[in-house]
């Protein structure tokens, strides 16, 4: 007997139970998820709440030891704070130039592992040592390298003329590009394992076509390729800019923020803000600042691609 | 034995539980020791088992964090909680966590101490020393080690330079002829100094002598920026000019302290202005030419010979609920009756009590020469009481000027008008 003629012959009274049930099976998704929903509130949305609140302080660890309110008088020095818009200006420098690093060192080894054989399946492996290299190792290996002794990178550099006696860590306006460059060097086997999934995803028919119609390489490459793995090299561009955008470990270990302030960005602020110059709140203050910012510019990305997707 | 077994298990658990009470009516002190070499860590075990065998009712359970990360502990600790009971501390920064009233005064703990050992435990610390932990009027710290610099150089490149390695130099100037001397005769194989330049406290320490020794001042009778004189300038002039003269490092000006140390002990370097520790470093890394190693005092210049003061003091937090139990470790650990010697002569350096380094091994070379410096050491800002904010003008101010300088970044002129310029900002704050 199926469900309903039971349940309308067994009368109204049995009715109710039902629509327990069902409410009951309406709500069982949302337990099933509370857990996670909590751990993720606890973990992730508190602090933020607790770093806006702390950013609305008037905290200088040594003029008082617990925080007082206030207000905005943070945001204000923030707007003030000429140091500030230099290193926020280096830390956009720092995310686009490490993303398009990525970028443009991950779409040539994506292509080029794109082939079903034995040979790019172990590169393909073995291309992600960087990513899961510590910064450490990866700061101290290259500050080897560029070693104005010692460092064979630096042997290179000082004989195309680009740096002299001292390494190029030591030179204004060289160094950041070069501890760009690292980020992006360190960062590009996350973006070649995501192109390489993307280009694969594409249908073999397609180039076929293309051929047949007399497309070449670059054709093929500017009219199949990039469009289909367009709003994947968006995500993960997203992704690796955010991260890039809140760095503070390679710059830190590779140059202290210097020399002067010439590689201090806004992630290597605040750590300085609360360490060495003892003010929690303007450190919020800060990171709350680039949350916002974030914020804005990922909203922007993620339209773009979708707009693209729609088309 | 099965028959047994309720009986068993109830002794055994009445044992445990009777252990459980013991343990719970030991007062348990927490210490953060900052240091990670071996040697000294075992010493604070073997100090630590003695202290417990003396004091069967107080456990002490150390914490190592390393020096590197002791300011974001501490920092941390202080704005969310979890300080500990107990600590090591740069002599630098004890008036900054004075100053917000994170620590605990001593003064009733030295009272009954000197009292306990018929000495005044006061009048027991270096001169110096006092000036750091001696503030408004009370005690907050107890000195552990002290250190000062003094002129590490190379004997047999004096002679392959024609200098005569029997009268290191006396002054900066000197230092700086015969370290463009040496470079010259080595063909750039070996720079003369290794003088550091770089956003490093092995920068401050050292140029803290060249700036002090030309009379200039970190504070003025105001209290604000002292250094906008052309005592301070000609001193950043002579101290910046090893750079130009390219009788150091190319990189001197980014490279972290601990690659200088390196670089002397792996003969890149002939002459280093550096701590004591480095003497055994010499020795007991088997460098070939540790035998042609002298040390000299600290150079001087127009106005006298001033050294770095460094040092570290254990304190005691003021969030301790169990401050007499931590006191008397303190004591235990930073006095010669207790463990102070053994941990001195595993550190390497200068004990923090004047009586005991007047004793073996601190009465043989090259300690005498630290010992005799040490008459001489001086906080950075001295004349001047030591203040909250100098953990901040340290790093990201004089530092930072030195290295503008040696870079070409600013002139003299520009940097200290930076300089002072960031360092009233500190003050104001």
């Amino acid at each position: 007997m199926p469900q309903s003629t039971a349940v309308a012959a067994a009368g109204p009274g049995l009715a109710d139970p039902t629509r327990a049930w069902r409410r009951r099976r309406r709500l069982l998704p949302y337990c099933m998820v509370a857990p996670a929903v909590a751990v993720a509130l606890a973990v992730a949305v508190l602090p933020l709440i607790y770093g806006l609140w702390l950013s609305l302080q008037d905290w200088y660890l040594l003029r008082s030891p617990t925080p007082r309110w206030g207000g905005l008088g943070n945001y204000g020095d923030l707007i003030r704070d000429t140091a500030f818009w230099a290193a926020f200006l280096r830390t956009w420098v720092w995310t686009l130039g490490t993303v398009a690093v990525e970028f443009a060192l991950g779409l040539p080894l994506a292509l080029l592992l794109n082939r079903n054989t034995w040979m790019c399946r172990t590169l393909s492996a073995l291309i992600l040592t960087p990513w899961v290299t510590p910064f450490i190792v990866v700061a101290y290996g290259w500050r080897f390298l560029l070693d104005s002794e010692v460092g064979s990178l630096h042997a290179v550099f000082a004989f195309l003329g680009i740096v002299g006696d001292r390494s190029i860590l030591s030179e204004p306006g060289l160094n950041l590009a070069m501890v760009t460059f690292i980020s992006g060097w360190k960062g590009t086997p996350f973006m070649v394992i995501a192109l390489l999934a993307a280009l694969k995803s594409i249908p073999d028919e397609l180039y076929e076509a293309a051929r047949i119609d007399g497309a070449n390489a670059w054709q093929r490459l500017r009219y199949i390729t990039l469009p289909l793995i367009r709003n994947t090299a968006i995500a993960i561009g997203l992704v690796l800019g955010i991260l890039a955008f809140y760095s503070f470990d390679l710059a830190w270990i590779m140059t202290r923020g210097g020399p002067g302030d010439t590689t201090t960005i806004v992630g290597i602020m605040i750590f300085q803000a609360f360490f060495t110059e003892l003010r929690p709140a303007y450190a919020a203050t800060l990171s709350t600042t680039m949350l916002l910012v974030l914020l804005v510019a990922s909203w922007f990305t993620l339209r773009a691609r979708v707009e693209e997707g729609r088309a | 034995m099965l028959k047994n077994s309720p009986l068993v298990c109830a002794a055994a658990a009445a044992a445990m539980l009777g252990a459980g009470t013991a343990a719970q009516a030991q007062t348990q002190v927490v210490f953060w020791q900052f240091s990670t070499r071996d040697a000294y860590v075992q010493a604070w075990n073997d100090a630590i088992d003695a202290f417990e065998a003396e004091n069967p009712d107080i456990d002490v359970v150390m914490e190592i964090v390393p020096w590197a990360e002791q300011q974001q502990r501490l920092v941390s600790a202080l704005a969310a909680g979890g300080l500990p009971d107990v600590s090591m501390l740069g002599n630098n920064v004890v008036a900054q966590f004075q100053a917000i009233g994170a620590l605990a005064p001593l003064d009733a703990y030295f009272e009954a101490y000197s009292q306990a050992h018929g000495y005044d435990v006061a009048a027991d610390i270096w001169p110096g020393d006092r000036g750091y932990y001696h503030l408004a009027g009370q005690w907050w710290a107890s000195p552990l080690a002290v250190e000062t610099r003094a002129l590490y150089y190379r004997r047999d490149l004096f002679e392959q330079a024609g200098l005569d390695p029997d009268a290191p130099p006396r002054t900066w100037a000197e230092l700086l002829d015969a370290a463009a001397a040496i470079t010259e005769a080595t063909g750039g194989d070996v720079y003369g100094w290794a003088a550091p330049m770089s956003i490093d406290y092995l920068t401050l320490h050292n140029f803290m002598s060249v700036y002090l020794s030309h009379g200039a001042r970190l504070l003025n009778d105001d209290g604000l920026c002292g250094l906008d004189t052309p005592e301070f300038r000609q001193a950043l002039d002579a101290y910046v000019g090893a750079y130009g003269a390219g009788v150091t490092h190319p990189d001197a000006a980014t490279m972290p302290g601990d690659e200088f140390r390196r670089g002397f002990l792996d003969g890149r370097f002939a002459m280093i202005v550096d701590h004591p520790g480095i003497w055994a470093d010499l020795h007991g890394g088997g460098a070939p030419f540790a035998d042609d190693v002298a040390v000299a005092m600290v150079p001087e210049g127009p106005e006298g010979r001033f050294a770095f003061l460094g040092g570290w003091p254990l304190v005691m937090w003021a969030e301790s609920d169990v401050q007499d139990a931590a006191a008397a470790w303190i004591l235990y650990a930073t006095r010669p009756e207790g463990a102070l010697r053994e941990l001195s002569v595993s550190s390497g350096m200068i004990p923090g009590s004047p009586r005991l380094a007047q004793q073996a091994p601190w009465d043989d070379y090259p300690f005498t020469v630290y010992v005799e410096q040490l008459q001489q050491a001086y906080p950075y800002q001295h004349p001047d009481e030591a203040i909250a904010q100098m953990g901040q003008l340290e790093v990201n101010t004089i530092q930072t000027a030195i290295q503008a300088v040696a870079l070409g970044q600013s002139d003299v002129d520009g940097a200290v008008a930076d300089l002072c310029r960031e360092i009233d900002a500190v003050l104001s704050r």
